[in-house]
């Protein structure tokens, strides 16, 4: 055979596969976008030995949900327990609701220093009921282990200012967290939902050197050098600054171009699911890879955008390693909570999840995302599409070239 | 079965056409800082490229006077370009660890940083690509020593340096790292230039041509990167060999014994004097940390020094070690192939199978005998000389990850400065592997599946992970 004729074998051979390949792929099935996810700090939980299970709730923002990815960690191990990941419907009538605001973007805006004479506070509105405590993201690591941080929960009425005192929580130093969220717990308020409060942070025994941090964002970021994101502030309150000059009273300060918000979060029992398993997939023991996102499928689940579900994972007989989940033992989703054999626990385990969406649609936002922000040519969905054309066509070249025979 | 020369060189052009489209993707696909340290290293070269307004008390219009200036410049560049994607590579590594220090220099750094500033790309993203294609332009050239270089080795019509460009163009991790912004480029071509070198030598015999540029390159490729070093005893070795003839020839046994003792004393000061051990371990680039234990003892052959660390970590009843020491070598091995980001972006395990059954079979075609080794001295010598490359490359690898530096990974891009005798090494086994009459479907069908599976490292996975889009 000539070496045209055996070229274009190969580009008929080599075009086929990449047809195949593409069906694979792309075709396959409906198209998945990832929309919510809790990145790994590649922590262990233990192990899923039988009659373990570990589990988080979610909320699924997107479409139909479709896939929920868990990383995993098998030690180097190449076979694994297959695992079972059960998927369960809360009822959680909330599940859009900010009911933990969250930290925005990836850095902060100002670090305020609690000492005496310097308390702070911040208005919110509380989403649901039995509020059970507030976490701040502090640093403490220049306060001294026996000093005294106090926390006060104020109810917040607009004819009278403070209002009623609600709840006090005194913490040393030494048995909070260094740097991270720290909870500041009391005893639940039953009736807190759509309630207005304002806690207040001080410190009676803490000098200037010897701050007690606390994060909040701005509104408006003052350097436009600085390199984080900006932020947005709490719809629901605002930051209040005292007088130093005049404590212990507080006094709300109405607008202020460059103040924004606390960072805080809100303490509310976990909603745990109560309706039956909808989705249940299982995945081999040999395809579970070690320390990375491990691919659950199954059926969309029609009417689940919005919804609030959970996920609750076990390992099945079998061959191999018992898998460990990967987490963070610090609270860092806001939606949801991890939950070791049925128990709510701090912490997040690390996942992600997919939901449907219509595949020109899914086509369009990746050359958007592959394409956006770069210069010239580079990322343009047309160029990538003809490359990889491009690429077929040099290959069958190099491949009639190679099998061209000569003596 | 046989190539033509013209036949040659259309393949190795379209190879490399094909290495320039896979470069492209990559250098499209992967966001910024999508591979190792590609921040810091950007903003080094940065410095680079402003140091002089820097040094003069001078700022450009967009940035400040000071190396945080520079910093900040692209970290506002990276943040811009980010916005929309679903995650950040690392968001809180992008202030962290950035700001550049004049004392890190490397001839990469240099080299682009005057070229942006004589170019005048102030644009921070702009010069981003820039380097990334630049740094594309050193893999292809890679690609092509590769190519010209096993031409040495093999009879004028051998497919072999064919088969040695196409292992080389169709690595995704190579392609992935050509394509982002990394002094490992520069340092790949350097040893890459080096064996060319040796191969023309070793091919077209002694020269005062060759041995010059042997020399040279070996000079040029230490300049750019320490651990270069590597390559110095291959010098030693090759010199020793040609030379066993006219010098050594009828020695006597007191002559081999004063060799003998020489290397043994010459060992042991490396092993047990820690000034030495330091010199030496300084040398060849890696930390010398742990050689400054204050627990060290100066008495030759006393306590201290390697052997110490040899002692502490070489531990063979500990099921530990050799747990740790499968871990490095798998690590190695898949991002030897294909691992993307930093260290988490891999296909899943089974994607790499094809690949390495491929590798696996030129491997095992090396250790056949060699049949006739009269009918191919230049390549049988090439062959023995590639092993040792090799092998000390990777010796080099694991030496410095399993003593020196126990909590690091042995990553495959510290293997590319070898690239050479690698590519060279297989392709030469592979086709030898197999009866003359399949060679060229087998190795067509090797290309093909060396291709492929760079097809599913880049949209199976590296996409996939990056924009979070399962199409």
């Amino acid at each position: 055979m000539s070496v045209t004729g055996r070229t274009i074998i190969g580009l008929i051979v080599g075009l086929a596969l990449s047809l195949g390949l593409g069906w694979l792929f792309l075709l396959s099935g409906p198209a998945l976008e990832c929309r919510e996810e809790q990145p790994s700090w590649k922590y262990h939980l233990g192990a899923l030995v039988p009659g373990q299970t570990a589990g988080q709730t979610i909320i699924n923002r997107g479409g139909d949900l479709a896939r929920v990815d868990v990383r995993l960690g098998t030690f180097g191990w190449p076979l694994a327990k297959p695992v079972r990941l059960d998927l369960i419907p809360v009822d959680d009538p909330l599940p859009e609701q900010r009911y933990r605001p969250m930290a925005a973007g990836h850095g902060v805006g100002w670090s305020f220093r609690i000492y005496r004479g310097q308390p702070m506070g911040q208005t919110f509105v509380a989403h649901r009921p039995d509020l059970k405590g507030i976490y701040l993201l502090i640093n403490s690591t220049w306060t001294p282990p026996e000093a005294v941080v106090t926390l006060k929960l104020w109810q917040d009425e607009l004819a009278v200012f403070p209002g009623k005192l609600l709840r006090t929580v005194k913490l040393k130093a030494k048995d909070m967290v260094q740097r991270g969220f720290q909870l500041f717990p009391f005893e639940p308020i039953v009736d807190s939902a759509g309630q207005r409060y304002l806690f207040t942070v001080e410190a009676d025994d803490i000098g200037p050197g010897q701050a007690l941090r606390a994060q909040f964002l701005t509104e408006r970021w003052q350097y436009e050098t600085w390199p984080y994101k900006r932020a947005f502030s709490y719809p629901d309150g605002q930051c209040v600054l005292p007088f130093s000059e005049m404590p212990p009273e507080i006094y709300k300060i109405a607008t202020n171009s460059w103040l924004g918000d606390i960072i805080f979060r809100l303490a509310y029992p976990p909603v745990m699911p109560t309706e039956p398993v909808v989705r249940s997939v299982s995945k081999p023991g040999w395809r579970i890879t070690d320390n990375d996102f491990n691919a659950f499928t199954f059926k969309p689940i029609p009417g689940s955008q919005g919804k609030a579900y959970y996920f609750r994972l076990r390992a099945e007989p079998g061959w191999g390693i018992a898998p460990t989940p990967m987490a963070d033992p610090v609270d860092r989703y806001p939606y949801g909570c991890l939950t070791i054999n049925g128990v709510p626990s701090h912490g997040s385990m690390s996942f992600r999840t997919y939901h449907t969406a219509p595949q020109e649609q899914a086509w369009e936002l990746l050359g958007k995302r592959i394409g956006g922000n770069k210069p010239g040519w580079l990322g343009r969905p047309k160029v990538l599409l003809g490359l990889v054309v491009g690429q077929l066509v040099l290959l069958g070249l190099v491949l009639g070239l190679l099998l061209r025979r000569r003596p | 079965m046989s190539m033509t020369g013209a036949g040659r060189q259309w393949a190795l052009l379209a190879l490399l056409a094909l290495f320039a489209a896979r470069g492209w993707i990559y250098a499209s696909v992967l966001p910024l800082n999508g591979m190792p340290d590609e921040l810091e290293h950007m903003a080094q070269l940065r410095l680079v490229q402003y140091q002089s307004l820097l040094d003069q008390g001078q700022h450009h219009p967009s940035l400040g006077v000071g190396t945080w200036d520079v910093a900040a410049d692209l970290a506002r560049a990276f943040n811009r370009a980010t916005v929309g994607t679903p995650q950040p590579e690392r968001p809180y590594g992008v202030a962290a660890g950035m700001t550049p220090h004049s004392r890190r220099s490397s001839v990469y750094y240099t080299a682009l940083g005057r070229l942006l500033g004589w170019i005048g790309v102030n644009d921070p993203l702009t010069a981003w690509y820039a380097c990334r294609l630049v740094s594309l332009g050193m893999g292809l050239a890679v690609i092509g020593l590769v190519f010209s270089g096993a031409s040495f080795l093999c009879p004028p019509k051998s497919p072999v340096p064919l088969l040695a460009a196409a292992l080389a163009g169709l690595i995704p991790q190579f392609a992935a790292l050509a394509a982002s912004v990394s002094p490992e480029n520069l340092a790949a071509l350097a040893a890459a230039l080096f064996f060319w070198w040796a191969a023309r030598l070793l091919g077209r015999g002694i020269s005062l041509l060759n041995i010059v540029g042997c020399g040279l390159a070996l000079i040029a490729a230490v300049l750019v990167k320490k651990t270069a070093l590597f390559l110095s005893p291959l010098i030693i070795v090759g010199l020793a060999a040609r030379l066993k003839g006219r010098f050594f020839r009828g020695r006597s046994g007191l002559f081999w014994g004063g060799v003998a003792a020489a290397s043994l004393l010459g060992i042991s000061l490396i092993l047990f004097y820690p000034p030495l051990a330091n010199r030496v371990a300084r040398i060849i680039g890696l930390g010398f940390y742990r050689t400054y234990d204050p627990r060290f003892d100066w008495t030759l052959f006393g306590q201290p020094g390697l052997w110490e660390i040899i002692h502490d970590q070489i531990r063979l009843t500990d099921p530990g070690f050799w747990f740790h020491l499968k871990s490095l070598t798998v690590i190695f091995l898949k991002s030897l192939w294909a691992y993307f980001g930093q260290m988490e972006v891999t296909p899943d395990w089974y994607w790499y199978l094809p690949a390495g059954l491929v590798l696996l079979a030129g491997a095992v075609g090396c250790l056949r005998p060699a049949a006739g080794v009269g009918d191919d001295p230049v390549g049988h010598r090439a062959t023995i000389y590639s092993a040792l490359a090799v092998g000390l490359a990777g010796g080099l690898i694991f030496i410095r990850h399993v003593l020196l530096f126990p909590g690091t990974l042995a990553q495959g891009r510290f293997l590319f400065p070898a690239l050479v005798p690698v590519c060279f090494l297989w392709a030469r086994g592979f086709w030898r592997l197999w009866p003359d009459r399949v060679r060229g479907p087998v190795a067509a069908g090797a290309i093909g599946v060396l291709w492929l599976s760079d097809q599913v490292a880049v949209w199976g996975a590296a996409v996939e992970w990056f924009y979070r889009i399962s199409p």
